[in-house]
Formats: C-alpha cells, sequence, structure tokens
C-alpha cells in the first residue's frame, strides 16, 4: 500500500488513498495507452473494459494534475483537456496518465502511461458514412459530419429523407475536392437516384451515377459512376463504373465477398456534363481512382482476369465467385494531360499479383511522395478481408529491377517504384481498409475491424519524420463505451477543412429536382 | 346532487360545465341499496370490461405478447433514448420499448397496460366530466386501444414502429395528460368575476402550454400529439358563452377571444409544427410521413394493409362521443323508468357492445399463427417434445387445417434433434399452408428462418438475416441472441461479448447472457454443452460462397442434400434432406454413408422411412447398380437389404390399395383423402401424393 500525495490536482473526483499497485497497463477501451494527438483533438475519453465499479484517472503535465473519474468512465472536461495540451507542447508533449480503478471494493493502481500531444494540427472535420454491416438492407444510412476538436456530430444527408416503404434509396460514395466541403459528390441511387455534385455554392444533381452515353463513341457504358476521385483543381471527377455482387460464405468470419464483374474508369466534367472514357477491355477491371495532387497522374487498380470455364452456360459472374480467389488486383497510374482530357498508357506500379496478393485503394499524400495503400491476399473488397493491411510505396524512389515475374518490361508488368513496406505500427490482425491522408500530410485515417472483427471504426495515427507511424487511436468520443454499443460501420472516413453547411433537408430537395 | 346543482350555478364563464351527470341528476331521494348499485354499475362496468379485455389478452394472446418483447429492445441508457430521437415521436417509442419487455412475464406486462387504461378513464373522466353512465363512453377509447394490440398477427414480424404494443395506449394518456394540465390552467380563468389581468395571464399561460406541448408533444410523441393539441381546441365552455346572461359584454369578448385563442393557436400548431420540426430537427423524415410519426404504418415494400390503419382511425373518432358528452350530456331527468332502463342498454350497446364488435371483427385469428408462436418458443427453450406437441393430428380430410412451411420445418427440427426424424417424419400431416396476411406476404426469412438456420448451424445466413431485419425493422432481442451464440460458435469472441453485453444492459435477459458469457473464449464448454454441441457439429462442414435468395427451406435442403460430412449428425441431415428432395441420386449414397456410419453400433436398427425410401427407389429402378452392394444391381440388392416385414408389408399394401378399382381412377386430392388414414404415415405417400409444398 503506498499513500498517494505530492502534485496538485484540479478539482475532480480524489484519488484513492489506498490501492494496490499492479505493474500491468489497464486494459483500457479506447485503447488510448501511449498514443499521439493532435494539437487540436477533441479529448481522449475511456474506461476499464471488463467494467470497474469506479474508475478514477489523474492526467498531469509536469507539476499539474487534473483528476476524472465517473462510474466506469473517464471524461476529461474539454477546458482542461485544451489547458493540459497547451503545456504538454511547451514541454516534451506528454500527459501523464494514472488509472485508479475500483472493483469490489479494493482499489487497483495500473502501471502508468501517456498520452502524447503532436505539434501537428489535424483537420478540424471528417465526414464518414454511417452503415449497419449489413447485405441488402439499408435503412437508416446516414453521411454524417463529425468535428474532430470537439464530439459534435451531424448529419450531412440521410437516405430516409427520401425514402418511402414502397421506393428505398442507399446512397455513397461522399467525395471532397481538395477537402474543400463546398465541393463535394456523393450519389443517391434507386428511388431518385442521381450524384449530387456541389461545387462553390452550385448544389445540382446529375445523372453520372446512374447511366450514361459515353462522350464521343455514343457507346453506352454499363453502369453508372461509383467511386469518385476529384481532380485536385480542376471540375473534373475521375470514377470506376462497376457493377458490384456480393455472395455469402455459409461459415467463414468474413461473411461475404463482394466482387465487380464489370468496372472501367471513366471522367466527367462536372460543367460541361461530358463524360471522357479510358481505355476500355472487358477483362480489365479498373476501380478505385485516385488523382496525385498535382494533378499530373490518375492511379488506380486493376484486375486481369479472364473467364476460367469456357462452358458457355457458366457465365463470367459465376465464373468469378468459383474463382474468387484468383481475382488480383495491381496498382497503375497513367499521365493526364489537362488540355485534351487525354489519359497516356498506364504504368505498373506495384505488381501485387506477382506476390500473390491484391492491392487496392491507392491515395497519394499531399506532397506527392507517398503512396498508400491496402493490400489484401486477393479481391477489390478489403473490408470484408481481414487479411487486408496499409501498405506504403515511396514515389520518390525507383525500384532497381521490375517486380519478379514481370517478363515484359514494355507492358502492363513493367514496375518503376520500390517494393511496398507494411504499415506495421498500424496494421492489426483485423481487418484495416479506407483511408485518408490529412491535408498536411501528418496524419491518416483509416477504417479498421480491430476490436470485434466486425464493425469498422476510424482510426487515426501520426507520421513522425522518419516515416513510421504512432500507434493509431481510435476516434473520440463524448462517453467511452459509445462505440461499444453502437451497431453501425464507419464507411469511407475522409478529411474535410470545414462542415459541410448545405442541409440534409436542402440535400433532399435537390435529389427531389425541386 | 344539491352540491353539483349548487355548483353548476356558479359556474364562471369558461370554466366549469353544465353538464349534470346522468346518474345524479335522476334522483332526488336518497339512494336504497339499488340506488348505490345502479350508481355505482357504470364504474363496475368500466373495471369488468377492461378486466375482460386483459383475462383475454393473457387467455389467448399469450404468446404473442410474450413474443413481441423478443421482438422489441429496451437499453436503459442514454445512447439507446438519443438513438431513438432522430425521428418524431422517439420519446413515445422509447416508453413503448420500455413498457414492451415486461411481456417477458405477459401478466405484467398487462398489469402495466391495464394500469395506463384505468389512467386513461380517469383522465377522460375529468377531462368530459364523464359522470354517472357517461363514464362509459371511455369504454370505446380501451376496446380500440386493444382492437389496436389484437388485430397485429403477422405484423408483429414487419412494423418498424418500435414499442408498437404501448404506443397508442401511451400516447393517448400522455396526450389527455397534457390536456389535463391545459384544463387546469384554463380552470382557473373566470371572466365574469376574475381580474380581466389575471384571467389574460392564464389564458397566455395555457396558450403557451399549448405551443410547448405542440412543439415538444411532436418532438416526443409525434403524431400522437395532435390529439392531445386537437382536444384543447375543443372549448369546454361554450354553453357557458351562449348562455352567458347578464355578463357585460367586454367580458363575454374576452371569454370569446378566450375561446378563438386555442382554435387559432392550436390549429396553427398543428398546421406548421410538423412543417418546422421537419425543416429544422428531422433530417431523416420523410416529409410524406411528417403527419403520421410514430403511428404505425401497416406498410411493407408494396404491401399496405388499410384495414389495419382504419382501426386507428376509428380509435380517433371514439373521442368524439366524448367530446359530446362535454355538450350534450345524456339527461335521464324526467324519463320514465323503462325509457332509462332503454336508454343505458343503449349505451352499454354503444360503447362496449359496438366497439367489441368491432374488435372481434379484427382480431386476428390463425390457429397456425399461434402454433408457430408456441413452436418458435419451444425450439427456443429446447423443448423439443413441446414442439411436436404444437401440432396436431390433423388429417388430409381437413381442408382447412393444415401446417405451414414453418411449422413443417419446425417439426422437422425437433424430430432431427431428437433423433426420430428417419422414423417418424411423416407422421405428420404435411402442408403448405399460406402465411399471407391480407395482402401481406409473409417470408420464412423473417418468420421462423433465423431460428431454423442457427439450429442447423448455418450461422452466418442466420447471422445475416439478423443484421438485416436489425437495419430494415429495427434491432431486437432475438436478433442480439442470436448474433451473440453465432458469434460464439464461430469464436468471434469480442463481437460475441459486444452483443451479450447489450443484452446484460436489458431487464429480463442478463440471466441469459451471462449464461452463454461463460463460452467466451471456450470452445470446449460449447462442444460440452447439450444445446451447442449439435450446433457446433453441424457447422463445422462445407464452407462455401453462396446465396439463399431469401427461401430458406429451398436452401437448407439443397445444402444440406448435396454436402458431405464425416459427423453422424451432419451426415443424417444430409439423407434427411436428400429424402424430403425426393432425389433418388443424392439418397443412395446418403444412405450408404449412413449405414457405414451405424451399422456395427450396437442394437443398430434402420429407421423406417429410410427403409421405405430404399424399397421404393430400388423397386422404380431395379436395374440400376447398386451403391450399396456395387456388383449387383437393385433388384438383387433388396434381397440383402434388412428391411423391416412391416415396411415391406406396408409397401405391398399401398401398391395393391393403389391398384384397386374404386381406387386407382381418383384424382390426387381425392387419392390423398383416400390414403391418408392407411398411409400418411410412410414415405411412399409422401413420394406420391405430396407434392407441390411451396416454400417462401
Amino acid at each position: 500500500m503506498i499513500l498517494l500525495g505530492g502534485m496538485a490536482s484540479c478539482s475532480g473526483p480524489s484519488v484513492p488513498s489506498q490501492f494496490t499497485t499492479v505493474d500491468s497497463l489497464p486494459a483500457i477501451y479506447p485503447d488510448y495507452i501511449d498514443v499521439t494527438v493532435p494539437s487540436n483533438m477533441a479529448p481522449l475519453t475511456f474506461m476499464i473494459e471488463e467494467g470497474a465499479d469506479d474508475l478514477v484517472a489523474r492526467l498531469s503535465v509536469g507539476e499539474k494534475a487534473w483528476t476524472f473519474g465517473s462510474a466506469n468512465e473517464v471524461c476529461p472536461s474539454p477546458e482542461a483537456w485544451e489547458e493540459m495540451k497547451a503545456l504538454a507542447l511547451k514541454g516534451d508533449g506528454s500527459i501523464g496518465v494514472e488509472v485508479y480503478a475500483q472493483q469490489g471494493g479494493q482499489w487497483t493502481k495500473f502501471r502508468d502511461f501517456h498520452f502524447y500531444v503532436s505539434a501537428d494540427s489535424i483537420d478540424p472535420y471528417i465526414s464518414y458514412r454511417l452503415i449497419s454491416p449489413s447485405y441488402v438492407t439499408y435503412e437508416g444510412l446516414t453521411i454524417n459530419q463529425r468535428c474532430l476538436e470537439n464530439y459534435d456530430e451531424s448529419v450531412i444527408y440521410s437516405n430516409m429523407i427520401n425514402t418511402t416503404e414502397k421506393d428505398g434509396q442507399c446512397i455513397n460514395c461522399h467525395s471532397y475536392q481538395n477537402y474543400d466541403p463546398n465541393r463535394l459528390q456523393f450519389h443517391a441511387r434507386q428511388y431518385l437516384g442521381g450524384t449530387v455534385i456541389s461545387y462553390d455554392g452550385h448544389t445540382e444533381k446529375h445523372s453520372i451515377g446512374v447511366i450514361l452515353t459515353i462522350e464521343d463513341n455514343g457507346d453506352t457504358i454499363k453502369s453508372g459512376g461509383v467511386y469518385p476521385a476529384w481532380h485536385p483543381t480542376e471540375p473534373l471527377i475521375a470514377y470506376s463504373s462497376n457493377r458490384t455482387g456480393q455472395t455469402f460464405y455459409t461459415y467463414d468470419p468474413q461473411k461475404i465477398e463482394v466482387q465487380d464483374t464489370y468496372s472501367d474508369l471513366i471522367l466527367y466534367d462536372i460543367q460541361s456534363k461530358k463524360i471522357y472514357p479510358l481505355e476500355k477491355d472487358t477483362n480489365d477491371l479498373d476501380c478505385f481512382p485516385a488523382w496525385s495532387p498535382d494533378g499530373k497522374y490518375l492511379y488506380y487498380c486493376s484486375a486481369h482476369y479472364e473467364k476460367h470455364d469456357s462452358t458457355p452456360s457458366i457465365t463470367k459472374e459465376m465464373d468469378l465467385i468459383v474463382n474468387y480467389r484468383d481475382v488480383h488486383y495491381n496498382l497503375y497510374r497513367r499521365a493526364f494531360d489537362l488540355k485534351s482530357k487525354k489519359f497516356g498508357p498506364r504504368e505498373m506500379v506495384y505488381n501485387a499479383e506477382a506476390d500473390g496478393l491484391s492491392a487496392t485503394l491507392p491515395r497519394i499524400s499531399p506532397d506527392g511522395t507517398l503512396l498508400l495503400f491496402t493490400l489484401g491476399k486477393y479481391g477489390i473488397f478489403h473490408i470484408w478481408h481481414n487479411s487486408s493491411d496499409l501498405c506504403m510505396i515511396d514515389l520518390n524512389k525507383t525500384s532497381d529491377k521490375a517486380n519478379e515475374g514481370d517478363t515484359d518490361a514494355t507492358d502492363r508488368h513493367a514496375c518503376a517504384f520500390p517494393a511496398p513496406r507494411p504499415l506495421d505500427d498500424v496494421n492489426s490482425p483485423e481487418t484495416e481498409s479506407y483511408h485518408s491522408w490529412s491535408s498536411n500530410g501528418k496524419w491518416i485515417i483509416f477504417s479498421s475491424r480491430r476490436h470485434d472483427g466486425n464493425f469498422t471504426r476510424p482510426f487515426i495515427t501520426h507520421m513522425n519524420p522518419d516515416g513510421s507511424f504512432t500507434r493509431p487511436f481510435e476516434l473520440p468520443q463524448a462517453h467511452p463505451d459509445y462505440h461499444l454499443q453502437f451497431l453501425r460501420s464507419y464507411n469511407i472516413p475522409e478529411f474535410m477543412s470545414g462542415p459541410v453547411t448545405i442541409t440534409p433537408q436542402e440535400f433532399a430537395k435537390i435529389i427531389q429536382g425541386k | 346532487m344539491k352540491n353539483n346543482k349548487a355548483k353548476t350555478k356558479h359556474t364562471p364563464l369558461g370554466a366549469n360545465p353544465v353538464a349534470t351527470p346522468v346518474a345524479e341528476s335522476t334522483s332526488t331521494s336518497s339512494p336504497g341499496i339499488m340506488g348505490r348499485i345502479g350508481t355505482l354499475l357504470p364504474s363496475a362496468l368500466v373495471v369488468l370490461t377492461i378486466a375482460v379485455l386483459c383475462v383475454s389478452l393473457f387467455t389467448q394472446e399469450w404468446e404473442m405478447l410474450y413474443r413481441s418483447q423478443e421482438l422489441s429492445l429496451f437499453i436503459p441508457t442514454q445512447q439507446f433514448y438519443d438513438g431513438m430521437q432522430i425521428y418524431p415521436g422517439g420519446t413515445l417509442s422509447w416508453l413503448g420499448c420500455w413498457a414492451t419487455q415486461f411481456f417477458y412475464h405477459p401478466q405484467w406486462g398487462i398489469a402495466l397496460m391495464a394500469l395506463f387504461w384505468f389512467n386513461i378513464v380517469a383522465l377522460m373522466k375529468y377531462n368530459f366530466r364523464l359522470k354517472g353512465w357517461n363514464l362509459l363512453f371511455s369504454l370505446p377509447v380501451i376496446i380500440m386501444l386493444m382492437t389496436c394490440i389484437v388485430q397485429t398477427g403477422y405484423w408483429i414480424y414487419y412494423t418498424k414502429l418500435q414499442g408498437y404494443f404501448f404506443v397508442p395506449t401511451l400516447g393517448i394518456l400522455l396526450s389527455l395528460y397534457a390536456l389535463t394540465l391545459y384544463r387546469l390552467i384554463q380552470k382557473r380563468i373566470c371572466w365574469q368575476s376574475g381580474s380581466t389581468a389575471v384571467n389574460l395571464a392564464l389564458l397566455a399561460v395555457s396558450m403557451l402550454w399549448l405551443v410547448v406541448f405542440a412543439w415538444k408533444g411532436y418532438q416526443w410523441m409525434g403524431a400522437w400529439s395532435f390529439l392531445g393539441v386537437g382536444l384543447m381546441l375543443i372549448p369546454d365552455s361554450l354553453k357557458d358563452i351562449i348562455r352567458g346572461k347578464g355578463t357585460p359584454n367586454s367580458k363575454r369578448l374576452m371569454a370569446s377571444l378566450a375561446l378563438v385563442c386555442p382554435i387559432i393557436i392550436g390549429g396553427l400548431c398543428l398546421q406548421l409544427v410538423p412543417r418546422l420540426a421537419y425543416d429544422h430537427i428531422y433530417c431523416q423524415t420523410q416529409i410524406g410521413t411528417i403527419y403520421q410519426a410514430c403511428m404505425p404504418s401497416f406498410q411493407f415494400s408494396a404491401t399496405t394493409n388499410e384495414s389495419m390503419k382504419g382501426v386507428y382511425y376509428v380509435l380517433f373518432l371514439t373521442f368524439l362521443p366524448l367530446i359530446a358528452c362535454l355538450y350534450l350530456p345524456i339527461q335521464e331527468m324526467g324519463l320514465t323508468k323503462w325509457r332509462k332502463a332503454f336508454c343505458r342498454i343503449l349505451i352499454v350497446a354503444v360503447t362496449i357492445g359496438g366497439p367489441a364488435y368491432l374488435m372481434n371483427l379484427h382480431w386476428y385469428h390463425n390457429d397456425n399463427f399461434q402454433r408457430e408462436l408456441v413452436m418458435n418458443r419451444c425450439v427456443e427453450e429446447e423443448n423439443w417434445e413441446g414442439t411436436l406437441e404444437a401440432i396436431p393430428a390433423w388429417t388430409e380430410t381437413d381442408t382447412l387445417q393444415q401446417p405451414s412451411r414453418v411449422m413443417v420445418m419446425m417439426k422437422n427440427l425437433a424430430l432431427f434433434r431428437l433423433g426420430r426424424i428417419g422414423d417418424e417424419m411423416f407422421n405428420y400431416l404435411e402442408g403448405a399452408r399460406d402465411q399471407m396476411m391480407d395482402s401481406l406476404q409473409v417470408r420464412m426469412t423473417q418468420v421462423g428462418g433465423k431460428l431454423l438456420y442457427y439450429n442447423y448451424g448455418k450461422l452466418n445466413f442466420c447471422y445475416r438475416w439478423c443484421m438485416e431485419d436489425g437495419v430494415e425493422f429495427g434491432w431486437k432481442v432475438e436478433h442480439l441472441r442470436f448474433m451473440a451464440r453465432c458469434a460464439l460458435l464461430k469464436s468471434e469472441w469480442k463481437v460475441a461479448e459486444k452483443y451479450l453485453n447489450l443484452l446484460k444492459k436489458t431487464r429480463y435477459h442478463r440471466a441469459w447472457a451471462e449464461r452463454y458469457e461463460k463460452f467466451i473464449g471456450h470452445p470446449e464448454l460449447m462442444r460440452e454443452d447439450p444445446n451447442l454441441a449439435p450446433i457446433c457439429q453441424l457447422k463445422e462442414f462445407g464452407d462455401r460462397l453462396d446465396g439463399d435468395n431469401t427461401l430458406v427451406e429451398l436452401y437448407l435442403l439443397r445444402t444440406f442434400a448435396n454436402g458431405h460430412g464425416a459427423d453422424p449428425i451432419y451426415q443424417e441431415a444430409t439423407l434427411m434432406c436428400s429424402l424430403i428432395m425426393k432425389d433418388i441420386d443424392l439418397f443412395w449414397p446418403r444412405l450408404y454413408e449412413y449405414v457405414q456410419m451405424h451399422a456395427k453400433e450396437p442394437g443398430f436398427h434402420m429407421p423406417r422411412h429410410y427403409q421405405e425410401a430404399a424399397l421404393l427407389y430400388s423397386m422404380l429402378e431395379p436395374n440400376r447398380p447398386s451403391i450399396m452392394w456395387p456388383d449387383v444391381n437393385n433388384a438383387e440388392a433388396m434381397k440383402r437389404f434388412p428391411f423391416d416385414e412391416s415396411v415391406k408389408r406396408s409397401y405391398e399394401s399401398f401398391m395393391n390399395f393403389n391398384g384397386r378399382a374404386d381406387i386407382a381412377p381418383l384424382p390426387e386430392q381425392q387419392k390423398r383423402i383416400a390414403f391418408q388414414p392407411y398411409y400418411g404415415n410412410t414415405f411412399y405417400y409422401f413420394y406420391f401424393l405430396v407434392r407441390g409444398q411451396k416454400t417462401n
């Protein structure tokens, strides 16, 4: 037993005078032990995951300390949190955390840990789609925005505002040009379907998300625009146009397999409403476009798949379902000429297939030097693959030789970039998937199912100067058990420089064509 | 009576009523025993009616009420409450969920309901000045509230209104409380004798309450608040204005203003509040539904049940007689004894008889629905004998009585888990009685499918439909229980813990969750648990990419019949399904595997239906090479197969019967009736005469 004394504490619950000390870290949820937070992040709240009758934490910076705790949760007040962050930044950036938990009348003090405050700030807002990890039903879908500096969350658009019992509506693929909430797009599908694009005060429903005739040859694309990528400066959006299906595992915890049976890339000019097709090859499944920050390259992933079974009655869809593990996506890029709106030949960026893997969701850092992507064993929809991890390629470096297995340096398998490195500091045994860079390139936010393998939560990590990453931390909530009770997943977390100011009701009217 | 008269005489304008209660106005002489009985009779009738309703609920809808709490969820956390506030009426729905949980013990839920109903009667009595026999005019409301419950039927699976069973009752109760407060304020207004300033202040306060209730009430109670606001619009002092003889004109003007104000303000509130709330608060509500918020829509996909919605319209219409009581109280004074009696009988007929008739008309009577509820509960309780007992010994002659497919499947599941499927599968009448309820096409994915998937080890499909239905119809205890068990059986410990922790927060499912909590991280305990062990055995085989297209039965039959597994339980499922599918090619190898697995067991006896199928198929394809004995064909193999003599005899008898001159020419439907008493329990009967068992 020890008696506490010493540092002055601001008002709050008192630290117990008698307790047992254990030499282990507390099992807190969310796991914020030794995490690094941006200077403008909302307070980190936590609880003892196994439960505690009472909980007290003393947070300290230098000589100053604050105590918090009530029942089984520690929720620092915003004022105190701001003060301790400011003090920490004057020093080494660390906030000491002592945790005392009471169970059955007995207090236990765990090993101390720290929060680290980085001087690097983070974009004040993120947006994401909230969706139950369901399969074909989608009541109560919302695209939400959340202020990272506090816990304020609001709905950008909800499908229910335009859903009737007869006619349902799905919404997806919110995207912004250069983090600008005034330049956004999202799709509404099925009932009153279309793509809502807002550009500098003008908001309109476009039909790109539904079905269109391609420029020049009058050919009809097989599906509407799906996964978007805003050109960083111009009113252009690159889309992949996908036909997607899903099948169900009978036992596997991964539960479903989502596959594209067709996908191509197109470029859409939101002002002229013209569509410019990229190369069409029915055996190439092109997906997830992403621009380089200078707008000179379009990165994307692509899988070459030819039907295995030549039996006429076996459709390509059926063939893909049977051979789903044989679909491997590589990373490519194409140079883009803004004047002619033409793309150059594709260049291999990473030959994942040669490694027996599948790479998706390329995203380039704001300085254009790093390519972050998701790597799994097979397939496109890595959110359902627990093998998927985040990996990075340094675009400033070049490969000494093409990847093994590339026999023809002139074709798609030629690769000029070094092999990727997995982000071991960030990855977990469960799924890591969709990711975004902060506008200053210091932070990434990504989707992970690390906590329970089923529900996706956003995690944030800081990139150190040496390219390593700090321990990721889960998006903090006002009450730490929020995500434990929450039965929806966070989908496509994207940074924004501010909030979207158009109301859901206004979006609803636009979608209704009013 | 004298007191009452005195009170009435001095009633100020805009305050107390002139209504003269029937019972008290009829007699000036001191009441004898009969008089007292006469006075108490209306109250007794109210109590009796509510008691009868409660007993009816308990005796006839016990299973549905119990099921309702499984198809609901209440978690006492702020987050759960906040989650329900995204739609107007969230608080009412939340209260409905809170109350629904008490149906875990249906008698407690019913008692709570009765408490609310008595409370409603008391508030109606106060607000509509129901005295004497007028009190009975409160009963149509109660009976229609009961009708809202008993008409539910299969909509219990499809309603998206959380707290469905209690929402109407609580909606009316809270509206009446709001009305009561409004009336209490208004009754303090006395234009004749009070100060104008005070009266105006009271009027302002009452109008403020009206506006506050209209605004907050809509948020808390959705469209149910319209009832409260609507009732506030109705002046209870019109006669005072009209009859206000001797009142100065200025006061009469003020009193008129007091009457007009609520009508204008309340009317505006009714019109504007939903629209304002939509514009500024509710961004997840379709504008076309803002005036029906927190009301059951009885819509699912393209199906709408207008008749069930009609009950709610009638419920609101039952307030019209109450309003009439304010202005047109039934006066018995001066009536002869017989006319008085006639009048009372008429009141009873109108207030009890009529609504009761309507209730009975809308009461969802469907034996299969009730039996499905019983079987569902028995399966959940692993009470397999109880599951079988729920199916009566129907015959083909009972043309209107046959089981639904989900009943047949639950029966087969029970037999399978009891190890008697091979002997008793066809002892029960087969059937596919439609589960349609008006135009609502009930699907097995919502009714029974999850239970079947879980018990047959198709864990991802069970999990999937829980998730789909949770999204579509709202989260329910049943979903969390299945999802927790599926996660446990697949060793997804953390997500299992998530669902169990949510269940541990509930009032009545904590013990269940704690029972299953012990399996977290301990698959070996699950393999030893009598309830989980069979599912462990079934789940181990045949992981593949698949889809059920919402056809539960077909999917189970197809996947098991085509499956291969070394486990005896799994293997028998493959044999059982190949038998039900009448697939000869699949049957033989599965029978062979079955024999290989069990033949050496001491006391082994080949189940009767498997023998019947082997015998029939051998006769149908005698020249086909035998799978059991590859060196001979089926005809030869039959001689080696140890058929029971009784099986051989029944086959011969079946064929002879079929060949009889009076039977052979019969059409198939009549053959079914003729054969069923003798051969209805054989595979031959099933093979030849049971067809078109369409599943959904």
